[in-house]
């Protein structure tokens, strides 16, 4: 029988999910310097720093399709954004 | 000026501090309402002490500090700016750092991940694009950081309040005491770093217990802290009794309570006899080889003010602390009836290890939750709280009588200063008197330039010295 706590387990669970939108949880906290990922709008990363707490990493756009113009910008990607390491 | 009377049953708080008489109601130690009051008329306006630039020698360090009741963060930035931020995430309030210090690029809100650089800005929203759809400046949302910061020579101190004035006005007459706090013992400026960590502990007294009574309350000693000459915790061993002072012994001077009633610094200090720094004595007989440092140290202090009058070397730096070259002394008020005591302590920056660590024995053996000197005064200071809160206790008003009427002064000796016997209770009634007008003060218009001390206020300064 499920209780009313399981209920709420599972719906936040559920929202979690719903939240990271994949399959795969990559932990990105010690991902070190150099390193490629792949972010979820389609670009293509290098970590340029990681402050290591697992939330987000300082990274420079390599690949960006859909809006060239930001090739070679820094900017920061958040972990569920992170969705695969490729180097 | 701005009169705010507030009410405590059909009592003005003016009516609690009666400074013409020396009588202090025990309300403005246990009120809540009172002490509410405080932390807004006081502590948002006051110039705090945050820390110590060798706390965070690199880019990226940081250590967490407070100002009254609220966490800051002292953080050094990647283009080495020093700053003061609150510590809550602008979202939904989260604290962003949970170490009391460390080295870090950002303080990532572990609640929703908002992030923020370590010069305070906003720089990660997650969803930003996705969710905020532009709609939010992240500019608009950095932490909060203090209305003013200094560094004075190595010290950190800030406000809340834009319209206070400089910190070096704030000091007045105390600046040039201060500077020299933060001097290595060879004289020279930004000569120390502090021992790492920070004390820490709760007792359960109002602040104002331990930070109005300190370098205010020399009565206390001969009674309270008798038993310590005894234990001879000092580093001179049993010699002398165990009474280190007078081994101590410079050159000729007369001791007083010395304070600037108008802005509430004071301290015990000394006026000498004649320009210069003493001769060092040794005293460190039981730690070989740390005698011949400090003395050394004083010999290069010696030629730096061969010429120069000093004046004292501790200062109460109104409201909550007490700046002494080995140990810094913090009352950070966490609810009416409880203090959070903070120690640092300073050491030459440049002393051998050895020297460093023999001064950090002593200063363990001496203050702090476990040094002696301050077992014996928390106790006086917890238990005096305790039994002040009773009904009919509260009736009974505190005695602030000691030397009132009695101030002089010595602009020669002591530009500035007031002065008085060196058991008096001058210090504290000008705490009071400080505390009264942050407290009626509708901002820092009512209360900078400075508002003379009133005849009528228990502070009369009688006559210059020598004709007392
Ligand atoms: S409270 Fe900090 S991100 Fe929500
Ligand atoms: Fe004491």
């Amino acid at each position: 029988m499920s209780t009313a706590s399981d209920a709420e387990e599972t719906k936040s669970e559920a929202i979690a999910d719903s939240a990271v939108r994949s399959k795969k949880v990559i932990m990105i906290t010690d991902l070190p310097e150099g390193s490629q990922v792949r972010l979820r709008n389609g670009q293509i990363a290098e970590v340029t720093a990681n402050p290591r707490d697992g939330g987000w990493l300082f990274v420079k756009i390599l690949e960006s399709d859909a809006d060239p113009s930001r090739v070679g910008t820094d900017d920061m990607a958040f972990c569920v954004d992170v969705i695969d390491v490729i180097k | 000026m701005t009169a705010l009377v507030r009410s405590y049953g059909d009592r003005s708080l003016r009516s609690l501090v009666d400074l013409d008489r020396g009588l202090v109601s025990r309300e403005i130690y246990v009120n809540e309402d009172i002490y509410k009051m405080e932390l807004e008329q006081v502590y948002t306006r006051a110039w705090l002490f945050i820390g110590h630039e060798s706390q965070v020698p690199n880019p990226g360090d940081f250590v967490v500090s407070r100002m009254g009741e609220e966490e800051v963060i002292l953080v050094r930035d990647r283009k080495n700016e020093l700053h003061v931020f609150l510590n809550t995430c602008r979202h939904r309030g989260m604290k962003v750092c949970r170490y009391d210090d460390g080295n870090t690029l950002v303080f990532t809100c572990p609640f929703h991940g908002w992030s923020y650089d370590t010069d305070g800005r906003l720089v990660g929203v997650p969803y930003y694009d996705a969710a905020y759809k532009g709609d939010m400046d992240k500019s608009e949302w950095g932490l909060p950081e203090v209305a003013q910061m200094c560094n004075y020579y190595g010290s950190v101190w800030a406000t809340w309040d834009k319209g206070a004035p400089s910190f070096e006005d704030y000091l007045g007459p105390y600046a040039d005491m201060a500077r020299r706090v933060f001097q290595s013992t060879d004289g020279e400026d930004n000569g120390v770093e502090l021992f790492n960590p920070v004390y820490k502990w709760r007792i359960p007294c109002n602040w104002k217990f331990p930070g109005f009574s300190f370098d205010g309350d020399r009565a206390h000693g001969a009674m309270t802290h008798r038993s310590i000459n005894v234990a001879a915790i000092g580093p001179q061993g049993d010699a002398n009794g165990g009474n280190r002072s007078p081994l101590l012994a410079p050159f000729p001077y007369t001791d007083y309570e010395m304070t600037v009633p108008e802005l509430g610094h004071g301290g015990h200090n000394a006026i000498y006899d004649q320009p210069g720094v003493a001769p060092y004595k040794d005293t460190w007989f039981t730690e070989p080889g740390i005698d011949d440092y400090y003395r050394e140290q004083r010999e290069k202090k010696r030629e730096k003010y061969k010429d120069k009058y000093i004046v004292g070397e501790t200062a109460h730096i109104w409201p909550n602390v007490n700046i002494q070259p080995h140990r810094i002394l913090i009352w950070h008020p966490h609810s009416a009836g409880v203090t959070e005591s903070w120690r640092a302590y300073p050491i030459d920056r440049m002393a051998p290890q050895f020297v460093k660590d023999a001064q950090r024995r002593y200063m363990m053996r001496y203050g702090g939750p476990c040094g002696l000197t301050e077992s014996d005064d928390m106790e006086n200071w917890n238990y005096a709280s305790a039994a002040s809160t009773g009904t009919v206790a509260k009736r009974f008003p505190y005695n602030f009588m000691m030397g009132a009427g009695h101030a002089f002064k010595d602009e020669e000796g002591a530009p500035g200063m007031t002065l008085n016997y060196e058991v008096a209770e001058e210090n504290q009634r000008s705490r009071l008197r400080r505390w009264l007008e942050f407290m009626e003060a509708g901002s820092w218009e009512d209360i900078y330039p400075v508002n003379p001390v009133s005849p009528s206020a228990g502070q009369a300064v009688k006559a210059e010295r020598g004709t007392v």
